[in-house]
């Protein structure tokens, strides 16, 4: 549905995306993770139209998305924090949408507001940050969009609005086989909600796979070495952390071989321990330092 | 149950699989109960509704839950739950391989296997 | 028409209209002020009236309609976030305010570097006399189009919402050549055009409503053929601006020093303006021109101040 093929952006000298390339299937979720300034928002600027890509191509259901209203008009886009105008009161964004996406179903978004109840009334520039998203959020799925590009849309928000947003998005997945693309930070969230993920790292992609596939190769084992060892020359480790005759050793290409190295190097106990993704994130980014 | 643990090695939809079998071994889950719509689920766990709808799939491939449409999901029957047990051997196989390089004592390996299988009855 | 088009022509009709009613207000203290001097002799009072309806007033008039117009429009367009938000929409570019200021930028200081350039040379002491290559050229029809044109771009782009920095440093530039362009073109109009009964009158009609809205004082035909003129020309601009790809403009680096220089000429400008009501006084010795400077311009720094913050 969404394909992101060796998207090159860069601001003057600056490469803010380095032949990045993504698929997202219909109705799976995508997550797109890294520090802050790594090119996320770039990207997703890219998806939605913002920008031009400096090379490669961004196709929604096989049409360029850069300056086609055809397309576009079946992506809803929800950013990080408020863009609209802040002038205007929630019903007379309400009314904006409605001019402008034919798909917009009003009755939709009262029903949303049933649940998330922001006073038709106000003015965006006095609503909450969490309110703001929980209207953006509200005015993207009301015009039933094919394609849903979110980025870091649960920042700030409290718990009980992480897990209403959360829901709509299970939601239109479930129902509508949506195709959601999301930025952001709070990788434990992701981890459950993401069919798959690419990590980026210096507007590049670091690691691209299925959630599941990225544990299978990024994992940590704790071995027991009666003696010290020298782990240098072992292939694939991230990380070695040692406490008396406890290694804990981070690898990012997990094989047998590996293992049967470091049985070969001494290992007396070898076993598994899980990592969350964000402990993976973590390793992979100290390790580019 | 239902318990996702993020740092486990063991992917997500398998977990929601294990918990079912336990839940049904234990008794919890009863032949004729309703499970959660696939929407649901994913709602109640916070995951993917793909990661939700592998695990039924799943689930629906060993026998141990079917799908009525229109009616919804229930526990099946699970008596004739097609478990090779060849196979299942083969897959402790690699375990227990492992156990034994390292030293483990044979009798420590059998005396944890019935702790667990204790654990399940 | 969508959503973003009725928006846009709703603001711009509201902020012209105010404009205009500003204009008009003026002019009826214009008229109550003449009749007021002729009765009761208050010379100061005419001589303060008659600066006021002078150039520099209109001037005035327009920065002043103009930073509010584009202050106004300015936090719907300018603005890096809603800018985004625009972007994305399922509109073509023709809507795409944000990246025509850009252009608008580049296009109108580039123009009016030169113009202004010419024209500096051109009326300079060393060209005074004799024949010279600059002046004749200025004084050619093409010049005066070249002027109209440039004049209703930059009102047509700033429709289009430039940043309040561009409409601050063109206004009184683009008024200044746009006239001064009008009135070469009318004394270039073939004589027999000029005086066709059908022409006069026309032109006489629409002067009178142009000065009615323009608060010019009287408005000379050279001045609406001006205006009328431009009208197709801002048509053009229009058809022109739409097909322009600014697709290459990321938002990143944008207005960065938009702020600053708005304040700056804003309130410089709006100095000068005010420099008016200081010759309307007899008094006006050197401090009294210094002081007139430095509380208008702070006065314009506040009022600038004031609408960025309140629509930003």
């Amino acid at each position: 549905m969404i394909e992101i093929k060796d998207l090159t952006k860069c601001y003057g000298s600056f490469k803010a995306v380095d032949n990045v390339s993504i698929t997202v299937p219909k109705g799976t979720i995508h997550g797109i993770i890294g520090e802050n300034g790594v090119g996320k928002t770039t990207i997703i600027h890219c998806v939605t139209g913002v920008y031009k890509p400096n090379e490669g191509v961004v196709l929604i259901d096989g049409e360029d998305v850069y300056d086609n209203p055809k397309i576009k008009a079946r992506i809803g886009y929800v950013a990080d924090s408020n863009s609209y105008f802040p002038t205007y009161r929630v019903k007379d964004m309400v009314k904006f949408y409605k001019g402008i996406y034919q798909s917009f179903d009003e009755e939709s978004f009262n029903e949303l507001n049933a649940v998330f109840a922001l006073p038709e009334d106000r003015r965006i520039n006095q609503l909450s940050k969490g309110m703001q998203m929980r209207l953006a959020l509200m005015l993207n799925i009301a015009i039933k969009p094919d394609v849903l590009v979110l980025d870091e849309p649960t920042s700030g928000l409290d718990a009980l609005a992480k897990k209403q947003v959360t829901d709509l998005l299970i939601k239109e997945v479930a129902e509508r086989e949506c195709t959601i693309l999301i930025s952001s930070h709070h990788l434990s969230e992701l981890e459950k909600l993401c069919d798959d993920i690419t990590m980026l790292q210096n507007g590049k992609v670091k690691y691209q796979s299925s959630v599941e596939g990225i544990k299978a190769k990024v994992k940590k084992l704790q071995a027991v070495f009666s003696s010290p060892v020298d782990l240098s020359d072992v292939e694939g480790i991230l990380n070695v952390e040692q406490i008396g005759s406890i290694y804990h050793i981070i690898t990012d290409n997990y094989t047998q071989a590996l293992e049967r190295q470091l049985y070969a190097k001494g290992a007396d106990i070898l076993e598994e321990i899980g990592m969350s993704l964000e402990e993976i994130f973590i390793y992979s980014s100290k390790e580019q330092r | 149950m239902f318990n996702i643990e993020l740092r486990s090695g063991i992917p997500i939809y398998e977990q929601i699989c294990n918990s079912v079998k336990e839940g049904v071994l234990k008794g919890y889950l009863k032949k004729g109960d309703p499970l959660p719509s696939v929407r649901k689920l994913a709602s109640m766990l916070n995951i993917n509704p793909n990661t939700a709808a592998k695990s039924y799939a799943e689930l629906e491939k060993q026998g141990i839950i079917v799908t009525e449409k229109g009616r919804g999901t229930f526990i099946s029957d699970c008596t004739d739950i097609d478990a090779d047990f060849s196979k299942a051997m083969e897959s402790i196989r690699p375990v227990l391989t492992q156990l034994m390089l390292s030293g483990t004592d044979k009798e420590d390996i059998i005396k944890g296997i019935c702790k667990i299988l204790e654990e399940q009855e | 028409m969508n959503s973003l088009y009725k928006n846009y022509i709703k603001n711009s009709l509201i902020l012209m209209g105010g404009a205009s009613l500003f204009s008009i207000f003026l002019n009826i203290m214009d008229i109550m002020s003449e009749r007021a001097s002729a009765v009761n002799g208050q010379e100061k009072w005419t001589s303060y009236m008659t600066e006021w309806s002078q150039w520099a007033g209109t001037i005035f008039i327009i920065i002043f309609a103009a930073i509010g117009l584009n202050t106004f429009l300015h936090y719907k367009d300018v603005n890096k976030k809603t800018g985004v938000f625009i972007k994305q929409l399922p509109v073509k570019y023709g809507n795409d305010f944000l990246f025509k200021t850009i252009s608008s930028l580049i296009f109108i200081g580039v123009t009016l570097t030169v113009l202004c350039v010419i024209g500096w040379v051109m009326y300079s002491p060393y060209f005074a006399e004799g024949e010279n290559y600059f002046k004749q050229m200025w004084d050619t029809a093409y010049m005066t189009f070249a002027v109209m044109v440039l004049f209703y771009s930059i009102g047509l782009l700033s429709q289009q919402i430039i940043g309040i920095p561009i409409l601050a440093i063109a206004a009184p530039f683009a008024a200044f050549f746009g006239m001064l362009g009008s009135f070469i073109g009318y004394e270039s109009m073939p004589y027999a055009i000029r005086e066709l009964p059908i022409f006069r009158i026309a032109i006489d009609l629409l002067g009178k409503f142009f000065e009615l809205i323009c608060f010019y004082g009287k408005i000379y035909p050279e001045e609406t053929l001006f205006i009328i003129w431009s009208i197709p020309f801002f048509v053009l601009a229009a058809i022109l601006n739409s097909k322009i790809d600014y697709s290459n403009m990321g938002k990143l680096f944008l207005f960065r020093w938009c702020r600053p220089v708005a304040y700056v000429i804003g309130s410089t400008m709006f100095a000068f303006s005010m420099q008016v009501v200081v010759n309307g006084f007899e008094t006006r010795g050197t401090a009294a021109i210094i002081i007139t400077f430095i509380l208008s311009w702070l006065a314009g720094f506040k009022i600038i101040q004031y609408f960025v913050r309140r629509f930003d």
